[in-house]
């Protein structure tokens, strides 16, 4: 079962948005519950750089808008369920043995707004953050890291059963 | 109010250890409410902690972040009885704050 479409009426924009079709588990009754962790809406008060990452609806255009390809690093480890049994809430952490670390980002590409988060880090503060985010469903999730100046990320998949988009 | 932002911090071998939850629907808005109307986005869109009056974080967040939003992380430094301050704007432009200290 694919979920294909999603409509988005209200708020400030309306705008149709096809959900990628992914791997899935849907399991039924409690969709009702989840919460949607997709939405084209942003308001979000940063740079321009990052206002428009927080306005792509794809992850490679979040990526693009936030700077140069990443590199793939082997020094951040991105932590996440192996099983998420509700994609409204699911706990992440993200650690980077990196130095100069300025920012760290998580994206998810089964989001609708890929960005889910971006954290500025200043000097002093451990690059080693947690927070719950929502996932739509199965697929792939990013941790994107600036240090030095430059883009890292490193990647995980998440199996997503019920997912948080209704 | 205090009560909307629960903070809780503590210093351990140079470190400062620090969580921070700050309840918040982090509607999407796409959700469709009981009256069948669709409940309007509502999130937090910065969240700002300070440790003394210095920035240790700022977090920018989208509609994927989880209903309540809890974070955590560490800095070094950091003095028991310090002041951990967090702010947070959402976008209807509502604020909250909040304080705790270092223990």
């Amino acid at each position: 079962m694919n979920r294909r479409d999603l409509v988005q009426v209200g708020g400030e924009s309306a705008s149709a948005v096809v959900m990628p079709q992914r791997r899935e588990l849907v399991l039924g009754g409690t969709f009702g519950l989840a919460m949607a962790a997709c939405g084209l809406l942003s308001a979000v008060p940063a740079t321009a750089t990052e206002r428009l990452a927080f306005e792509a609806t794809s992850f490679d255009e979040a990526l693009r808008a936030l700077g140069a390809e990443p590199a793939a690093s082997t020094r951040i480890v991105l932590d996440l369920p192996a099983r998420i049994e509700d994609g409204a809430v699911v706990p992440v952490t993200i650690r980077a043995d990196l130095d100069e670390v300025t920012a760290v980002y998580v994206l998810a590409e089964t989001n609708p707004v890929p960005l889910a988060v971006g954290f500025d880090i200043p000097p002093g503060t451990v690059p080693a953050l947690g927070t719950r985010i929502k996932l739509n469903g199965s697929g792939v999730v990013h941790a994107v890291v600036r240090a030095g100046g430059q883009l890292y990320r490193t990647s995980r998949e998440a199996m997503v059963l019920v997912g948080g988009c209704t | 109010m205090s009560d909307q932002i629960r903070i809780r911090a503590r210093h351990r071998k140079g470190e400062t250890k620090v969580m921070v939850l700050a309840l918040h629907p982090m509607e999407t808005g796409m959700r469709t409410g009981t009256d069948g109307d669709i409940v309007p986005a509502h999130y937090i869109t910065k969240m700002t902690v300070t440790a003394a009056g210095r920035v240790v974080l700022e977090a920018r967040m989208s509609i994927a972040v989880a209903k309540d939003p809890l974070v955590s992380f560490r800095f070094r430094g950091g003095t028991p009885g310090d002041e951990i301050h967090v702010t947070w704007v959402d976008n209807r432009g509502q604020q909250a704050s909040g304080t705790g200290a270092i223990v």
